[in-house]
């Protein structure tokens, strides 16, 4: 299959669908709005666009190999357990016919009790007891579960919750190269964040809020070459993260930041580059210039995609208007390199994908057929009520 | 069109051309031209420079041209003048023509033209354009994993037929070239030139010819056929590239343009190829052959440049991709050289068509290679199932007929007028060589030269691997069953059609030749179980007792049309097909019934089991053969009455000049028939009766051929047997066997009339 990334049309919110040339996906986040599963409703229907690329297994299962969340928010998780099988996969329904996810990938924080800082929505809790049970199998068995039981706890936990899991355990800074127990080379991915807590309380203070927000840089393999798309992910992440990540790696390992296509973070918005509130200051908020080279680390034609809603300066923020020019400034000015996904959409009527290939990154254009429909009127006369008689 | 018409279909395509999301914007220009420009989509690092690594720009204008008559054709396509040309899939035309993609397989009009919509056609053409123009951006045109593809050569008005394996079996290691003898057709007048007003077709068989000097030689000739139109003897050199100095063979992979003007592009590009020293000697070995000589014609000359590519071509295994060319010589007096303008001289690049082999046929067949038939029977069945398979590709190794075409013949034969009253066999053998086959010819009575081996083996030569018999003939039926022995190799058909062309039906022998076509022919007659088909098989006008379509005098009256007959007998040469690519033990009856009213048509199969065989005791050679399906029956009675003796009566047919009794069906015993451990007593009550009721149900083909009974023990016939043997015979002409069923084996006997023991 051609290694390509999606990015769902779910406006404030993340869902991408990262497809491997070793043909294994892995869904990163997921957003779906009630009004996206009502047919009547003109919200994207992202579920359906899911599942006509997702493969079925031997019992006719549809399943990701793997679902990374990149923290537990409703813009980030939300959908989870309409859609999703959790519990023993043993346990499917082919009258639901929900998705097997063969591995999760999630950050420690599902150890943590919900707390005022942390108030899950339902799906955030669902997705905690399910991490849970597969850890807690793990831990029982110390032996890798069969596909539905896998996770990969992505960070080390803090206080040693995780120091008897290691088995499972991506550490900080260090490279996840396995996809649901395969690690075939179709992909490798540096896990920057969550940063681990350091001696620094007055860091450790500021970053306690989000310091959950998974952030990965990953490598893809295109029809068996190596490299050809970078690809930096990171949730939710805001300014001081990014700033803290580039204080780290930006002397000996700016390389570990570059990218060919950014996700940016938390749905454009201004706080992921500047400490000052644009409510505040406006125009004169300023941009802190370690996080934006933190996320600025482009290779030749590098785009920016922002998955938000269409982004207007008049509202507020995210998505960031701010924060759109100061990336299209990152992109060498070019603002055909900025994409905001919910524009894609009123476009082209269908989810941003890029394929990977021999050659490099693709967009996939607008289907032709879909084009002619539109193009052609086909259907017009049912757009409006038409006066007939004298 | 009108100048307003005009400009408003101009117009009008530009419109719809906007609403293409690949259409960026565009412009009417003038001579009804539109200029569009296409957005194309590149890889991200690439889109960056605005210009991908093969030149295209990530907006490319393309510039569509009205034709007259549009919209009944489709526009023409062009790039802009210095639209890199190094890609597969632009038409071939000189570095003086602007560059046109080549966006469809096949024609564009057609294309264009398959919606109703002009709309639709504009919409789809563009949307072609949008995809060439991406696949061209990332070099994706040629798709190696299925293989290199070939230059486009389509629609060139020069040919150069030839068998391209055997030229690429010409290719050596180390370079060269090779002459090979051809014929030649050109058109145009004397002084006309390739590439301009004078096309060759030029054929060669592969026969390698040196290019010899003599003045009385034939190497090169021309004769005028018609006023522009002159035939005559010439050669093709192949042309191969040498090594490289590394000793590696020379791989060109990158794709050229067919721009080849003249003799000095040629040159050029035979240098690209690695073909310059092969070339070079072939031209000057032609100038030597005519040192000295004068022909005051000019001589069309094939030059086919075989290139080594990466991988292998599209559709072929192998990675030579060839290249035709044609050139004309002038061996005119007081010359400098042979090609009068030097390397200005015209060259037009040719299309190459494979010569016409049986190999060729197949692949157009998608057929693979099948045993060589003898065809018996050259009537409409038979012409039809020779010409199917010859043109897939399988050889024809007989033809026998004893009739003559007659002008009733052509209301369904497959072959025409021009051969009414030439013998049919000769007739078809005539079409054949004209299709590459060579086969015998018999042309005497069938039945009766089967039965002598010397006259049999020009009906069935060595050569023949499957017989098919469509004479429709039961004494050409009996006379092949009888003729063939167990150890025959060729797979043995029989078929025909019958209820006005409404029934056709094949058999199809078993191994060792059993079951035999009579074995068949009697099985289908017992197992018939579909109303229609039986009662079009029995009819006595129409059923298989007349002799339908073949020999005789019955296909003058018959009335059915060839479209029938012709749609019957198709299926039918598919099934022999299939048969003899997956052959098997078993025999088997194919059938088809076409309804009356309606397209449909019903097809069955069922295969046969061998028959089993008993000879015949007191008799002169006579041999039983049963049916398994009856077989199965018998034993199968014999065990459910395990201790008294069984029996009933055997029904089948018997074939004198075979010596053969076949059972393929049973009565059971009347009601008075008594049983006993010793004994097994017939009895009579509504036997009779019964017996007739079967054989007209099977349109009185089937009667009481005997009876069957068995033996607890391990005993073969006894006194009593041999006597009621005797009272059977006694009691009509055709032979009565008695079958004794003992726990292990059958015994089969019979009784000569007057006879006891």
């Amino acid at each position: 299959m051609t290694a390509s990334i999606i990015f769902f049309p779910v406006n404030n919110g993340d869902m991408t669908l990262a497809t491997f040339d070793n043909d294994q996906q892995l869904l990163i986040d997921l957003h779906v709005r009630k009004a996206a599963d009502d047919p009547d409703d003109d919200t994207p229907d992202v579920m359906a666009q899911l599942r006509e690329h997702l493969k079925r297994d031997e019992k006719n299962r549809p399943y990701v190999d793997g679902f990374l969340l990149s923290h537990p928010d409703k813009d980030h998780i939300g959908g989870l357990v309409s859609h999703f099988h959790l519990g023993p996969p043993e346990e499917w329904n082919k009258d639901d016919d929900k998705i097997i996810i063969r591995e999760m990938l999630s950050s420690p924080i599902v150890f943590r009790r919900a707390s005022t800082e942390h108030v899950l929505c339902e799906d955030a809790k669902a997705w905690a007891k399910e991490a849970r049970r597969r850890v807690k199998l793990y831990r029982d068995t110390k032996t890798i579960g069969v596909e539905g039981n896998r996770i990969q706890i992505l960070g080390e936990d803090i206080d040693g919750k995780t120091d008897d899991i290691l088995g499972i355990v991506v550490k900080t800074d260090s490279l996840l190269t396995s996809l649901n127990r395969v690690s075939a080379g179709a992909f490798e991915a540096r896990l920057l964040a969550p940063l681990p807590k350091g001696d620094d309380e007055e860091v450790d203070q500021l970053l306690a809020k989000n310091r959950s927000s998974v952030i990965l840089r990953f490598s893809i393999r295109g029809a068996g070459y190596l490299d050809k798309c970078r690809f930096l992910s990171g949730g939710d992440a805001e300014v001081a993260i990014w700033e803290r990540l580039w204080d780290k790696h930006g002397s000996k390992n700016a390389d570990w930041l570059q990218y060919d296509i950014l996700q940016t973070p938390h749905h454009c918005s201004w706080h992921s580059l500047s400490y000052d509130s644009f409510s505040t200051y406006g125009e004169d908020a300023e941009v802190c210039e370690s996080a934006r080279s933190a996320l600025a680390q482009t290779r030749k034609g590098a785009i920016i995609v922002a998955s938000c809603e269409h982004i207007d300066p008049e509202d507020a923020d995210p998505p960031s208007d701010k924060a759109k020019r100061e990336y299209i400034s990152i992109v060498d000015g070019k603002k055909d390199r900025f994409i905001c996904v919910a524009d894609v959409w009123e476009n082209e009527e269908q989810p941003l994908q890029y394929d990977i290939g021999s050659n490099g990154i693709i967009k996939v254009v607008k289907s032709a057929a879909k084009a002619a429909v539109t193009a052609l009127g086909i259907g017009a006369t049912a757009a409006q009520a038409r006066p007939h008689g004298s | 069109m009108s100048d307003r018409a005009s400009a408003d279909a101009a117009n009008h395509l530009l419109r719809v051309a906007r609403e293409h999301p690949e259409c960026a914007g565009g412009k009417v220009l003038a001579d009804l031209r539109i200029r569009l420009d296409m957005k194309v989509e590149m890889p991200l690092h690439l889109k960056a420079d605005g210009v991908s690594t093969t030149g295209v720009r990530t907006i490319e204008p393309v510039t569509f041209v009205l034709p007259p008559g549009y919209p009944w054709r489709s526009p023409s396509v062009t790039l802009r003048p210095d639209f890199p040309r190094s890609f597969p899939h632009l038409q071939p035309g000189s570095a003086t023509t602007l560059p046109r993609p080549c966006l469809v397989d096949g024609s564009q009009d057609e294309f264009f033209l398959q919606w109703g919509l002009v709309e639709y056609g504009i919409f789809h053409l563009i949307e072609q354009v949008a995809i060439w123009l991406r696949k061209a951006a990332i070099d994706a045109l040629i798709d190696s994993a299925q293989g290199w593809e070939p230059m486009l050569r389509r629609d060139l008005a020069d040919v150069i037929a030839l068998d391209a394996d055997s030229a690429r079996l010409a290719v050596t290691k180390s370079g060269g070239f090779a002459t090979w003898d051809a014929r030649y057709y050109r058109r145009g007048e004397r002084d006309a030139r390739v590439t301009v007003a004078a096309s060759a077709f030029i054929t060669s068989e592969g026969k390698a010819v040196p290019l010899r000097h003599k003045s009385d030689d034939d190497q090169f000739t021309a004769s005028r056929d018609k006023t522009d139109v002159t035939i005559g003897r010439t050669v093709v050199g192949i042309v191969w590239p040498d090594k490289l100095p590394s000793g590696k063979p020379h791989v060109s992979d990158r794709y050229w343009p067919e721009d080849i003007a003249s003799l000095g592009d040629l040159r050029d590009r035979a240098l690209q190829f690695g073909c310059e020293r092969g070339f070079e000697q072939l031209l000057s070995n032609i100038e030597r052959s005519f040192a000295g000589l004068v022909l005051r014609a000019p001589i069309p000359i094939g030059i086919l440049l075989c290139v080594r590519r990466p991988v292998h071509l599209i559709n072929s295994a192998s990675p030579i991709e060839l290249l035709p060319y044609v050139v004309e010589i002038r061996p005119e007096p007081r010359r400098g050289s042979l090609f009068a303008q030097g390397d200005k001289e015209p060259v037009a690049p040719a299309m190459h068509y494979q010569l016409l082999t049986a190999a060729l046929l197949r692949t157009l067949s998608a057929a693979p290679a099948r045993p060589a038939i003898a065809m018996l029977g050259c009537g409409s069945v038979g012409s039809k199932l020779a010409l199917h398979a010859a043109r897939g590709g399988q050889e024809v190794v007989a033809v026998s007929d004893q009739g003559s075409l007659r002008p009733h013949n052509m209301a369904r034969h497959a072959l025409g007028g021009r051969h009414i009253a030439t013998d049919k066999a000769e007739a078809l053998a005539e079409e054949l060589r004209d299709l590459k086959q060579q086969p015998a010819v018999y042309n005497g009575d069938i039945a009766a030269a089967l039965r002598f081996p010397a006259s049999r083996r020009d009906i069935l030569p060595a050569a023949s691997e499957a017989v098919v018999n469509a004479t429709a003939s039961l004494s050409v039926r009996e006379a092949l069953v009888g003729s063939t022995q167990e150890r025959d190799r060729p797979r043995l058909f029989e078929a025909a059609l019958f209820g006005k062309g409404r029934v056709a039906y094949l058999l199809v022998d078993g191994k060792g030749h059993n079951p035999n076509h009579s074995d068949l022919m009697a099985e289908l007659y017992a197992t018939i179980d579909d109303s229609e088909t039986a009662a079009l098989l029995f009819d006595p006008d129409e059923g298989l007792a007349q002799i339908q379509i073949g020999q005789g005098c019955g296909s003058l009256t018959m009335a059915v049309d060839d479209a029938q007959l012709s749609m019957m007998t198709a299926a039918l040469s598919k099934e022999i097909g299939r048969a003899l690519d997956h052959p098997v033990k078993e025999g088997a009856i194919v059938i088809g019934v076409s309804e009356e009213n309606s397209p449909a048509t019903r097809w069955s199969k069922q295969a046969v089991p061998s028959f089993e065989t008993v000879l015949i005791d007191g008799s002169d050679g006579w041999q039983l053969r049963i049916s398994q399906r009856v077989a199965k029956r018998i034993r199968q009675d014999a065990k459910l009455y395990g201790n008294v003796e069984t029996g009933g009566i055997m029904i089948g047919l018997s074939s004198a000049r075979l010596k053969t009794v076949t059972v393929v069906d049973l009565l059971d015993a009347p009601p008075d028939s008594t049983r006993s451990a010793s004994l097994f007593l017939l009895g009579t009550q509504g036997l009779q009766a019964q017996i007739n009721d079967r054989h007209e149900v099977s349109g009185r083909t089937l009667f009481d051929v005997g009876t069957w009974h068995s033996h607890l023990a391990e005993q073969g016939p006894s006194p009593t047997d041999w006597r009621t043997a005797a009272d059977l015979a006694a009691g009509r002409a055709p032979p009565s066997v008695l079958l004794i069923a003992t726990p292990t084996r059958f015994h089969a006997l019979i009784a000569k009339k007057g006879e006891s023991r």
